[in-house]
């Protein structure tokens, strides 16, 4: 069991947890009820303002998954069912009590996995840009084709923005860092590439509120695939954000922000 | 020193601006620039250029396996092995090699080189190899699972080889309730494995634990030879055995001409069309996720960071450093004397058609190789060991 130590009001917490032998990275700010992020495919990054914004009204957990950043990559991480084992070994060590769940990109496929395998650990749902889904014969990008920086000008609409956050020439930590988590993804995503089709048909389970946020400038995974979330999700609403592309918690933190606890608040 | 003629059986109607205008001659490059009638005469003429090695006095010859690229004609490297199995009689035919992880059942690569090897009376080399990077984006194999495929249907096809059937195997990624080859091999106890690689440690570990000869393809010579050192390294230290030339091979682009001048005028662009268009691609198709080892990553992406410049490096820059030998009989006679003498290797795969090089040069340099060339170079590298298979 790993008991997490008391939040702190002046910024976020580093806990190495151990789950089942995985070491397992987590920041922690706030209290309140329990917010868990899933990250996306790039990693969980820094911790970024809007978190501290989240934190003001929630238990705000943000956890590396296994096989990225600083969590380890045990051998047995395969497929979507081991992420959701752990997920659901992570809940039970931490015993966070029932949280309301965020997952962007694959971690929004990792959620819509782990609502439908055990809806009755979630509170609400919230899937942003989500993987897990895909319109059939929709062609996608290749993101295993690219390098790190086409990768970050394809997630942003703001191609300034993309810019600013382009590393010309990353450091080999960077550069193993990033092998080290697309590995993990590539597990998890080679073939079938961002989806699973079993998923579609599972969804059904997952009764829970649910808000689907989606940037309309997306062009890793396209806003109409939310199409199909709201065709299998019981009771999912959706929310598409102008002007912005794959990653709204670095494009427009402030409108995703507004979203999550609008929708949080309305219980 | 053994010889065995390779061939790529390259697409060579890639157009002038080809690297400038097109991301990857690998993938995406599309088929519609695949023309049948040219390709039924190219594999007829590939085919002529390979059983004319068995007059010229090699060893052996050597076909292999690319999906979905200009770079190479040979998706079924078996099928290519199947038209040569009766148009030839005495020399080696290697499969250089079947790319096991791509395949969907490790028993049918058994049963295809079996087959042949019964055909042959014996005279099938089985290369095995993992497929390169860009082809598990044609394929859809997860790179994270290639080594274990890759070495778990190695050792299904040698057991099956080996072992009278019917067994069971009961693997992590393959699972065969009734093992039972018909045919089994001709040769005893198996045909010789050969594995080219690029060399990781992981698969010059492997390859040196069972005495399979290790073949390098392209690579500049000091590179070569720090490869040769590690296998040679690994079989003492590891496996305790004195790996001898036997067991490392070398493939690389010769071309032999009247003069240096000769053979470079004749044949520089036609290398250069093998570097520059054949393997233009980006670096991302050689190195997909998961598919090195983390005991190798730091090596491949050295390794990587060379190649991107493979596209950018000149004759004279590949002649230095030994990447590949043009020249005169006397000047390539020398070169790889020296080059065996410093590297101890004793399987020589000589790459002498590349790129666009046209028929009647093809046939010209591989007449002043196999006369001017392999007579001379034929004592050195002579076995250490028995080279038997455990």
């Amino acid at each position: 069991m790993n008991r997490l130590s008391a939040p702190s009001s002046d910024g976020p917490v580093s806990h190495v947890l151990d789950i089942r032998g995985v070491r397992t990275h987590l920041q922690e700010r706030g209290s309140g009820p329990p917010l868990l992020m899933l990250h996306g495919a790039g990693g969980a990054g820094p911790w970024r303002p809007y978190l501290d914004t989240l934190a003001r009204q929630f238990r705000v957990l943000l956890p590396d998954h296994p096989g990225f950043g600083a969590s380890d990559r045990p051998d047995w991480l395969e497929s979507m069912d081991d992420m959701v084992y752990h997920y659901l070994d992570f809940l039970e060590s931490t015993k966070i009590g029932r949280p309301h769940l965020l997952g962007m990109s694959l971690g929004g496929w990792i959620a819509a996995e782990l609502a439908v395998a055990h809806p009755e650990v979630i509170d609400r749902l919230i899937l942003v840009d989500p993987a897990g889904l895909k319109q059939p014969g929709m062609e996608l990008p290749d993101l295993f084709a690219l390098t790190e920086q086409e990768r970050t000008r394809l997630i942003f609409f703001d191609q300034s923005r993309a810019e600013a956050e382009v590393v010309a020439s990353p450091s080999p930590d960077a550069i193993l860092q990033t092998l080290k988590n697309q590995g993990s993804f590539a597990r998890l995503s080679w073939n079938p590439y961002l989806y699973n089709p079993r998923l579609a048909r599972r969804l059904y389970r997952a009764k829970m509120p649910t808000l689907i946020i989606w940037g309309r400038e997306d062009r890793v995974i396209p806003a109409a695939t939310a199409d199909l979330w709201l065709a299998n999700v019981p009771q999912a609403t959706l929310a598409v954000i102008d002007a912005c592309g794959h990653v709204p918690h670095r494009e427009r933190p402030d409108e995703l922000t507004r979203l999550v606890i609008d929708f949080l608040a309305s219980a | 020193m053994e010889f065995h003629l390779f061939h790529l059986m390259p697409w060579p109607a890639l157009p002038d601006d080809f690297e400038h205008e097109h991301p990857s001659a690998w993938v995406t490059y599309s088929n519609a620039n695949f023309d049948p009638v040219k390709g039924h005469e190219l594999y007829n003429r590939y085919l002529d250029e390979l059983e004319y090695a068995e007059a010229l006095g090699f060893d052996g010859v050597c076909v292999n396996e690319h999906h979905q690229t200009a770079y190479g004609l040979m998706p079924a490297p078996n099928i290519i092995a199947a038209t040569l199995a009766r148009r030839t009689k005495r020399i080696t035919i290697a499969i250089l090699g079947n790319a096991l992880p791509l395949r969907d059942h490790p028993l049918r690569v058994a049963e295809e080189v079996a087959m042949l090897d019964v055909i042959t009376g014996g005279r099938i080399i089985s290369g095995f190899v993992r497929g390169i990077g860009a082809e598990y984006f044609t394929f859809g194999v997860n790179p994270n699972d290639s080594r274990g495929r890759f070495i778990e249907a190695c050792d299904l096809i040698v057991k099956a080889w080996t072992e009278p059937g019917p067994f069971c195997f009961d693997g992590t990624h393959y699972q065969v309730r009734y093992a039972n080859l018909w045919p089994r091999p001709i040769q005893k106890p198996h045909p010789r494995i050969f594995v080219p690689s690029t060399g990781s440690i992981e698969t010059i570990e492997w390859a040196s634990q069972y005495h399979y000869p290790f073949i390098r393809v392209y690579e500049v010579a000091s590179i070569v030879k720090r490869i040769f050192d590690d296998y040679r390294e690994m079989a003492a230290t590891r496996w305790g055995y004195a790996a001898g030339p036997e067991l490392l091979g070398w493939m690389i682009p010769i071309y032999v001409a009247e003069t240096d001048e000769v053979a470079r005028r004749e044949a520089e662009r036609h290398i250069l069309y093998l570097f520059h268009k054949l393997q233009h691609r980006p670096v991302a198709y050689l190195l997909p996720p998961g598919y090195t080892g983390e005991a190798s990553l730091a090596r491949a992406l050295d390794r990587l960071s060379r190649q991107e410049r493979f596209g950018r490096k000149s004759f004279d820059e590949m002649q230095d450093e030994g990447m590949i030998v043009f020249g005169s009989p006397e000047t390539v006679r020398q070169r790889l004397d020296a080059f065996q003498r410093d590297m101890r290797f004793g399987i020589l795969v000589p790459l002498l058609q590349f790129g666009s090089l046209p028929h009647d040069l093809t046939v010209k340099n591989m007449e002043l190789f196999a006369r001017e060339v392999m007579p001379h170079l034929r004592p050195l590298g002579q076995p250490l060991t028995t080279g038997a298979v455990e």
